[in-house]
């Protein structure tokens, strides 16, 4: 028995398929070709956690003029030191450019620049503050490091690495959802989500801190499996003198590392943390190593590994002010 | 392996080419059909491809072995396939959470019990085939229809695959027979079917799935109270009729462009008027399924008022019991039995009344849906009860704006087939205009598809 009677046409075919598949392709054409237009809205893939802090910090760098204090790093640096607080404490404006995914010295010392390049005065106190993790990491993440270059250019960016037959790029979607979609509150997930609600709500409160955010997860044990055993990856080795060479002269210029959770270090942590300090910084000649800073806090200061709670963060930018001491330090 | 995920499209790719490349013959293409179905569940987990092929060879042998038999006899055999369907969904679906509850009460009663908790994983769909199977043996006891001597034609029916796990839970009667007979494939099936598959995946990708992490941002934050849980309530209502009835339609879709019928699940059920008017637009297949095995054989509507209203309420306990195990279900369900006794009698008769039992009807559904996606019992008061404090987040703003920008196509293509009185308004356009809509929503789909695909709601049940 015949399984089918067939009472259509190629054309029915193409009219019901062929047709809107053109009308897509055509989409994406028009898509890339308004991108060009003078009035089309800029790029600004503000659609996650991690690329909302990272296009903020380039705006912040931007926009925030003059600051005497600044602070540059990873995700410790962003959460662990509030630079609102900082500033009222120290009486003198500060700016934290911390940026949550990992990137690499590289880029610290792009967003430095930029920064830079927006000021009639150089900063006078600049601190790299980094977690022990950062320091034994090897590579940087590519997907963050190309959104955060290419939002550098005003540039739209294909955030994943999706593989050339892809039809992402040429129907221009990641035009789409960087110049449009990001324009629309993104909800964020998670506890982010609960705790600031959506993109540009996270955006502001980064305004309102002067580029400080705020972890709010809550430390989860098993995250404190897996190695203590930090020493310095051999790829900042490359990267440490370009950054310094971005330090303005009459700049004092502080290293510092991050705290790790009490229970973590298997081993006399305290030892090995001033020699990772001091490790670390002899790639950076000429700067001053805090090596005040605690090395160890209980693990009820901590959101995440390496991140502290918003308490913590507190308690830490005052350990931090303390041990800058700004009012005697030499400069770089 | 989820509708929405590039794995489904390579899946579906492969078995249309194999499909209409194959021998135009019934017996192979159905074969086919099994196979593929087969392969499809084994994706999740291959090893409950076996209860799937257990549910089907009990009902089919059984179906079989009915119509000779004595009445007896004929009873014995229904409650074989009854015990065997019923008591593998219990086992896999329920075990824990009877023990559970038992234990719970007994514990009340100051006796502790050690339990003997499994750790057991449901096997996704199982509500959603075992109900097929099994009505397809209560339908043959009836004599409502002739069983089938074509094992392959049944097993197509139990497994075909677009509809195996969230349905439409589909009677023998109906989708049977298309595996018996010459299928017909006209432009008007091909034309339904890619609408239907197109639309069905805008609600799914681009609605529900953008609103899926608003909605969490406020079931998931004990401190939220106030109004921002009415909206959370009401971005959830949306999203889980976009999640499954996008199911349903791409399920429907894909039958439609091979060739088969499958009946309508969904029906503008936020248009209803009464309570009972939405049941007879929400999963449309499941509460015709519970109407015609379960109400109906209670008594219906037959007896005394109480004993009806008693019949609703227990008929809607056990759709609220079918849809997850836990509490909430079984209080949504409560809920719903409780709110179509009330509304039993309201039938509008001019626009005011029509607005107000719209209005009416609208606030029990949703607040319904506050049961439905509560976590607990605990979670459902502190809801409940924090519903009225004055308490507005300052992400309020953005959250109303979001949900409505995601809701509003959905609520404007919903009001075009209301008032065109047409579920596939876009295919009566002209070509131009409804080549425009199709390559937007496709363009959507892109822009919004998730290569790992998101699960639909309805997979947990």
């Amino acid at each position: 028995m015949k399984s089918h009677r067939y009472q259509i046409q190629r054309s029915d075919l193409f009219r019901a398929l062929g047709l809107p598949l053109c009308g897509v392709l055509l989409i994406g054409l028009i898509v890339h070709l308004s991108s060009w237009l003078p009035f089309a809205p800029t790029p600004r893939p503000a659609l996650d956690v991690d690329r909302t802090v990272i296009i903020q910090q380039i705006d912040s760098s931007e926009t925030t003029t003059d600051a005497e204090i600044l602070l540059i790093g990873d995700s410790s640096c962003l959460m662990n030191v509030d630079a609102a607080l900082l500033e009222g404490l120290a009486k003198t404006r500060a700016i934290n450019l911390g940026t949550l995914s990992f990137l690499d010295l590289d880029t610290f010392g792009s967003l430095l620049s930029h920064y830079l390049d927006h000021q009639t005065s150089p900063p006078k106190w600049i601190i790299l503050l980094t977690h022990p993790d950062f320091v034994r990491k090897n590579s940087a993440s590519q997907a963050h490091t190309n959104c955060f270059n290419r939002y550098l250019e005003k540039q739209d960016h294909l955030y994943n690495h999706t593989p050339p037959w892809s039809p992402e790029k040429y129907l221009g979607i990641h035009i789409v959802e960087g110049r449009l979609l990001a324009r629309l509150p993104l909800p964020l997930n998670n506890a982010f989500g609960r705790y600031y609600g959506f993109t540009s709500d996270l955006s502001s409160f980064m305004v309102q801190h002067q580029g400080s955010a705020v972890d709010p997860r809550s430390l989860d044990l098993e995250q404190l499996k897996g190695s203590s055993d930090y020493r310095v990856a051999r790829s900042h080795k490359r990267l440490a003198a370009s950054f310094l060479e971005r330090i303005p002269s009459g700049t004092a210029f502080f290293v510092g590392l991050t705290p790790v959770p009490k229970s973590f270090p298997q081993n006399d942590f305290v030892a090995e943390y001033q020699a990772l300090l001091n490790e670390w910084a002899r790639l950076f000649p000429g700067c001053i190593a805090l090596s005040q800073l605690p090395p160890v806090l209980d693990n009820e200061y901590f959101a995440t590994k390496t991140h502290l709670t918003q308490a913590a963060a507190t308690h830490y930018t005052r350990v931090l002010l303390e041990n800058i001491g700004i009012d005697e330090v030499p400069t770089h | 392996m989820y509708f929405n995920s590039t794995a489904f499209i390579g899946f579906l790719t492969v078995f249309l080419l194999l499909y209409f490349l194959l021998k135009d013959s019934l017996s192979s293409r159905n074969r086919l059909i099994v196979g593929a179905s087969y392969f499809f569940y084994a994706w999740w987990d291959w090893r409950f491809t076996s209860l799937l092929l257990l549910s089907s060879l009990v009902d089919y042998f059984v179906g079989k072995a009915i119509p000779g038999s004595s009445q007896a006899k004929r009873r014995r055999l229904l409650a074989a396939s009854l015990l065997v369907n019923l008591g593998v969904l219990g086992f896999f679906k329920y075990y824990n959470f009877f023990i559970g509850s038992t234990v719970m009460a007994l514990s009340q009663l100051g006796i502790d019990v050690d339990p003997r908790l499994l750790n057991i994983v449901l096997p996704v769909g199982i509500s959603f085939y075992t109900f097929q199977s099994l009505s397809y043996t209560i339908d043959v006891y009836r004599r409502t229809i002739e069983p089938t001597t074509n094992l392959t034609a049944f097993l197509a029916y139990v497994s075909f695959f677009p509809q195996l796990v969230a349905g439409p839970i589909e009677r023998a009667s109906s989708l049977l027979p298309q595996f018996l007979s010459e299928r017909t494939i006209n432009r008007e099936k091909i034309e339904l079917g890619i609408w239907l598959v197109l639309w069905g995946l805008f609600k799914k990708v681009v609605v529900a799935d953008s609103l899926a992490p608003v909605v969490d941002m406020v079931y998931s934050n004990p401190s939220i109270e106030g109004p921002m849980i009415a909206i959370a309530t009401l971005a959830f209502g949306f999203q889980i009729y976009c999640d499954f009835s996008g199911y349903s339609d791409i399920a429907r879709g894909i039958a439609s462009i091979l060739g088969f019928h499958l009946m309508l699940n969904f029906k503008l059920p936020y248009t209803a008027l009464t309570p009972s008017d939405f049941w007879k637009r929400w999963h449309i297949s499941l509460s015709s399924w519970f109407r015609d095995y379960v109400y109906i054989p209670l008594g219906g509507n037959r007896g005394s008022p109480w004993r009806t209203r008693l019949n609703l309420i227990l008929t809607m306990l056990l759709a609220g019991l079918w849809h997850g195990a836990g509490w909430n279900f079984v209080l949504w369900g409560l809920w719903h039995g409780l709110v179509l006794t009330l509304f039993a009698k309201a039938i509008p008769r001019n626009r005011f009344q029509a607005a107000g039992s719209w209005a009416l009807t609208m606030t029990a559904i949703f607040y319904g849906w506050l049961l439905f996606r509560a976590q607990s019992m605990e979670q459902i008061w502190h809801l409940t009860s924090s519903l009225w404090i004055p308490s507005i987040p300052p992400w309020a703003g953005h959250y109303i704006l979001f949900t409505s920008v995601f809701c509003a196509p959905m609520i404007l293509m919903e009001l075009w087939q209301k008032y065109t009185q047409d579920l596939m308004p876009t295919l009566r356009c002209s070509l131009p205009v409804r080549t425009g809509v199709h390559a937007i929503m496709i363009y959507m789909i892109v822009l919004f598809w998730d290569t790992r695909g998101t699960p639909f709601i309805y997979f947990q049940f």
